[in-house]
């Protein structure tokens, strides 16, 4: 338990969810109540959404549903995180955010939650980056679950150009990747096994 | 009545043609042809169904002893007349009558001559008496007969003159039944001989028996092949072979084949350098400016007089299936030449140039863009067609083909193994 | 195979055993009321049994149906993404078991929407040397036709050596297959909705629907790409009519649809929002930036032919031993209306007569 705990401090979720998977096993062949399997899956499930492993994430659902048989006996919190994955599913990222701010998390979930509500805005903020040349001020609110107002500051901080009249913005672009020049070496090597190959 | 019963299932409607004189156009030709495409006129032309059908009712009567096509006619134009409320034609029934009596004792006593020539084994006899016989079926319209009587004369063929008239016999009948296929051989057969009269006419008629033939088959470069023909027939042929195509019929076929096959280079050495297939072009002038205007990149023009003539051109025996192919690719040819020299172009001026609406301009260099006609693409934002940037593309291809291609192997090699496996430990499914 | 047993005896595990571990551990399973509870021993105990060699054992089999049933999509990849090389028939294993291995195992690729490995297992099932039909080839085809669709955009060819009474079968009972994958390389979005419909009753016995849904938005998401190929920059609006998307929400789906390719890197543009409408929006197509100059990728080619090389050793060697076996060549005779055989071994081929004077039978 304590090294779940640490390693949400540690923001270590991919850590997590070797820990997490390892737990489940263990858990599904010697029972305790030490931990109980509801926390497994909530942390596991959560894990999976912050690293956008959408496919483990419906997966996971499915076993879930497997173990508690109905989906009336799963619990509250458990219906409530896959609100929030059904939505990136869907790629609604609206839903998503809606989803996330709608349910009251514990104290426990609520440092993973944050995070997943800060990956799922990275990964749009990229995705848009990566996407858009120029657009709608209402639409990157709405990708990035937050108002033009709050945003638009931090935004242009980041280099983007603001029209507030036409309430069309321009991102910021990707960064180009670094050219590297191929080596002597290399094309001798290239030389050498076409040679081979021909000849066989 | 092969020709036309072929086209019956997929007979189109052609308006009125705006520059053909039916009269003259049917008098530019002789024999059968003149029947044939009058007939073929009248299936497709509602105006000229009636005009047409009458004057191939009276070539037939004339000039030939088919009295089956004769009734045939008849019967198709009283249809035609009952249709528009006019007074249907008399068949003359008498002439039917005196014609099959006369035919058929023609058949006997040719034949009966014929049995005389064998018994007296005189070679030069019995070919002409098969050749006779070959003309007398020919004008009754057996052309099955026909055709097996002009084949006989092969085996007592002494000369090359004969040689020849054999085979432009069968080529004739041949194209007459649109049975193109075997005529390859004929053709061949006859251009080989030498030491002929009129060398020069006869190689000429056999090229555009060649060259129709190879509209009718389905080579792939059939159009050029055919272009690439008509431009080596020789002006001393003119009209000469108008039993089987007038000497307009060289500018139009040939033109029109051309324009849709040749590249620029080969549009100006053959055809507009071309001395001898100018003397043809002069007799259809509007070909003429159809190729100079094409070459001078004035494709409005072009396109004009192809609009003009369309229905012209679905009119003619030969050329009609074709029009549509050939049209399609003169314009294609258009597009990409007219793209060629630039770099990038403003669609909004092409569409103009082209007299055709910008959004169908775009669906057009879309599909040669995809059949890889032209490497450009199209912005279609700001209207301009701007070509593509080739070499990072090529490199490209070369390395995922390389990666691909290894990868491949790889797989396809280690699922080998496997197998052998299997089958090694006896792992069948049974 | 020699070489099996002398691993076999160093692990002293003995054929009985080895098939009485699946049972074990799904009889434990069943105990304990988790499907979970087996799949991570069977995965270890697979990994360390083929640690030398990947040869195919029960094991495998076991694996890959307890992980679907467990819905444990990624605990089994470790053993699923080694390829078998080596059977060894003294472990217990039939054809009927390596032909369910195959088929699970796609079934888990395809859950972690790895169509290219799917399509390699599911080849091997199809194409395994068959006498008569298995209905595990026939459902295996099924899920090839729809599964190569979405991964190549058409349903390419099994292998040429694939049994000819299993391509006889295949005929009869997947006809339906075949026509969808035909349709769907028409490239019209409308005719393929409604092919899905037309079959839906079938799609769903078979329980492919959610795969041959997969393939409308796959033939959207080509027909884009097409569109990358001849324009640069094209309006929304055109790209909902060329790439046929219908109704209300066509636009944010187009546009959706572009994010996701952008992000999955199968498409470049660029998304230009020109007005406050849904549908004024601008995209911009360029090349891949990614050019090969980089000496990352020749490394990575160079790589990659390199181990080209290496498997095509083997094969030669491999071609050299098993050519003069007896009763491999044989057994090749025997294949007569199965397998068309490779060309490299007709010209090896003698027949044999054993003493008495008979084919080998």
């Amino acid at each position: 338990m304590e090294d779940i705990a640490q390693k949400i401090v540690d923001k270590d979720y991919l850590g997590l969810i070797d820990t997490c998977e390892a737990l489940e096993f263990e858990i599904a062949a010697f029972p305790h109540d030490s931990v109980p399997i509801a926390h497994v899956y909530s942390t596991l499930l959560t894990c999976y959404l912050i690293v956008n492993d959408l496919n483990s994430a419906r997966f996971l659902r499915k076993r879930i549903l497997q173990h508690y048989k109905t989906e009336n006996q799963v619990p509250e919190l458990l219906n409530a995180i896959w609100q929030v994955g059904t939505a990136l599913w869907n790629k609604a990222l609206p839903e998503a955010y809606i989803a996330l701010d709608a349910y009251q998390w514990d104290d426990d979930m609520k440092p993973l939650m944050l995070a997943l509500k800060e990956s799922i805005q990275e990964n749009a903020y990229n995705l848009i980056c990566q996407s858009f040349s120029a657009i709608r001020a209402n639409s990157v609110a709405t990708m990035l679950g937050s108002s033009e107002d709050a945003l638009a500051a931090e935004l242009i901080k980041r280099g983007w150009t603001i029209d507030t009249e036409k309430q069309i913005w321009n991102p910021v672009k990707a960064v180009a990747l670094v050219q590297h020049n191929i080596s002597l070496s290399q094309l001798s090597t290239l030389e050498d096994t076409l040679v081979y190959l021909e000849s066989s | 009545m092969e020709d036309t019963q072929m086209d019956k299932a997929t007979v189109l409607v052609v308006e009125a043609p705006a520059n053909l004189d039916l009269e003259s156009y049917i008098a530019n030709y002789r024999g059968h042809t003149k029947i044939s495409r009058a007939c073929f006129i009248a299936e497709r032309c509602p105006s000229l169904e009636v005009e047409a059908y009458k004057l191939a009712l009276a070539e037939t009567q004339l000039n030939t002893e088919d009295t089956r096509k004769y009734e045939h006619i008849a019967i198709q134009l009283n249809a035609a007349l009952r249709a528009r409320n006019e007074p249907e034609i008399a068949v003359d029934k008498e002439w039917i009558q005196n014609t099959q009596r006369q035919t058929k004792a023609t058949t006997e006593k040719l034949e009966a001559e014929l049995r005389n020539y064998k018994n007296n084994m005189i070679k030069e006899s019995i070919r002409m008496g098969h050749n006779d016989l070959g003309d007398h079926y020919y004008n009754c319209g057996d052309l099955a007969n026909a055709q097996r009587s002009y084949t006989y004369t092969r085996d007592y063929c002494a000369s090359s003159s004969h040689i020849v008239e054999m085979c432009l016999n069968v080529i004739k009948v041949g194209i007459e039944q649109r049975a193109f296929s075997y005529l390859h051989n004929y053709i061949v057969r006859a251009e080989s001989a030498t030491d002929i009269p009129n060398k020069t006419v006869t190689a000429s008629k056999l090229k555009c028996c060649s060259a129709i033939a190879h509209l009718e088959s389905n080579h792939i470069n059939k159009y050029k092949h055919a272009a690439k023909l008509f431009m080596e027939v020789s002006f001393d042929m003119d009209n000469s072979f108008n039993e089987v195509l007038a000497a307009n019929d060289v500018a139009v076929y040939g033109g029109l084949c051309a324009l849709a096959t040749f590249d620029r280079e080969e549009l100006k050495t053959k055809v507009i350098d071309n001395s001898k297939f100018r003397s043809y072009l002069e007799l259809e002038p509007q070909i003429r400016e159809l190729i100079t205007s094409f070459y001078n990149s004035k494709y409005n023009t072009c396109l004009q007089i192809l609009k003009e003539y369309k229905n012209d051109f679905l009119l003619d025996m030969y050329l009609s299936a074709h029009v549509e192919t050939l049209f399609d690719m003169i314009r294609k040819k258009a597009l990409i030449q007219y793209f060629t020299p630039f770099s990038a172009i403003d669609l909004n001026v092409m569409a103009q140039s082209f007299s055709t609406h910008i959004k169908d301009l775009e669906n057009e260099l879309a599909k040669l863009i995809t059949e890889n006609h032209i490497q450009a693409r199209i912005d279609s934002n700001k209207k301009i067609l701007r070509v593509c940037e080739h070499q990072q593309d090529q490199r490209k291809l070369v390395f995922d083909r390389a990666i691909a291609t290894g990868e491949e192997y790889q797989r396809e090699s280690k699922a080998l193994l496997l197998r052998l496996s299997l089958i090694k430990a006896d792992m069948i499914v049974k | 195979m020699i070489e099996g047993s002398y691993h076999f005896s160093l692990t002293s595990y003995r054929i009985m055993q080895v098939a009485l571990i699946v049972d074990a551990l799904s009889n434990l399973a069943a105990r304990l009321d988790s499907p979970i509870v087996p799949v991570r021993p069977l995965r270890i105990a697979i990994q360390r049994f083929c640690s030398d060699r990947p040869v195919f054992t029960p094991l495998h089999t076991g694996l890959a149906k307890l992980a679907l049933l467990a819905k444990l999509y990624k605990e089994p990849l470790p053993v699923l993404d080694v390829d078998v090389e080596d059977i060894d028939p003294s472990l217990g294993v039939d054809i009927e078991n390596f032909l369910s291995y195959y088929y699970y195992a796609s079934m888990i690729y395809i859950g972690n929407k790895n169509h290219g490995r799917a399509l390699e297992l599911l080849s091997v099932a199809i194409s395994a040397p068959s006498q008569a039909v298995s209905l595990i080839q026939l459902e295996s085809y099924k899920k090839y036709v729809l599964v190569s669709l979405l991964h190549n955009g058409k349903l390419h060819t099994v292998p040429k050596y694939t049994a000819n009474v299993v391509l006889k079968s295949i005929r009869r009972h997947c006809s339906q297959y075949i026509e969808f994958a035909e349709v769907y390389e028409n490239q019209n979005i409308e005719e393929l909705t409604a092919a899905l419909e037309k079959r839906r009753i079938v799609f769903v016995k078979d329980n492919n629907f959610g795969l041959a849904s997969q393939c409308l938005r796959a033939l959207q998401h080509l027909k884009i790409q097409g569109l990358t190929k001849t324009y640069i920059t094209l309006s929304v609006t055109d790209i909902v009519d060329k790439a046929g998307f219908t109704g209300s929400q066509a636009s944010a789906e187009v546009g959706k649809s572009i994010l996701e390719m952008v992000q999955q890197g199968r498409i470049f543009a660029s998304i230009e929002h020109t007005g406050p409408g849904e549908h004024e929006q601008m995209v911009s197509f360029y090349d891949n930036p990614d050019s090969y100059d980089t000496s990352a990728s020749l490394a990575s080619l160079n790589d990659k032919m390199t181990r080209a090389a290496q498997v095509g050793e083997r094969l030669g060697r491999q071609d050299k031993s098993t050519s003069l076996n007896r009763d491999f060549l044989s057994r090749m005779l025997l294949m007569g209306d199965g397998a068309q055989m490779p060309a490299m071994y007709e010209d090896e081929v003698d027949i044999m007569v054993d003493d008495d004077g008979r084919l080998y039978a």
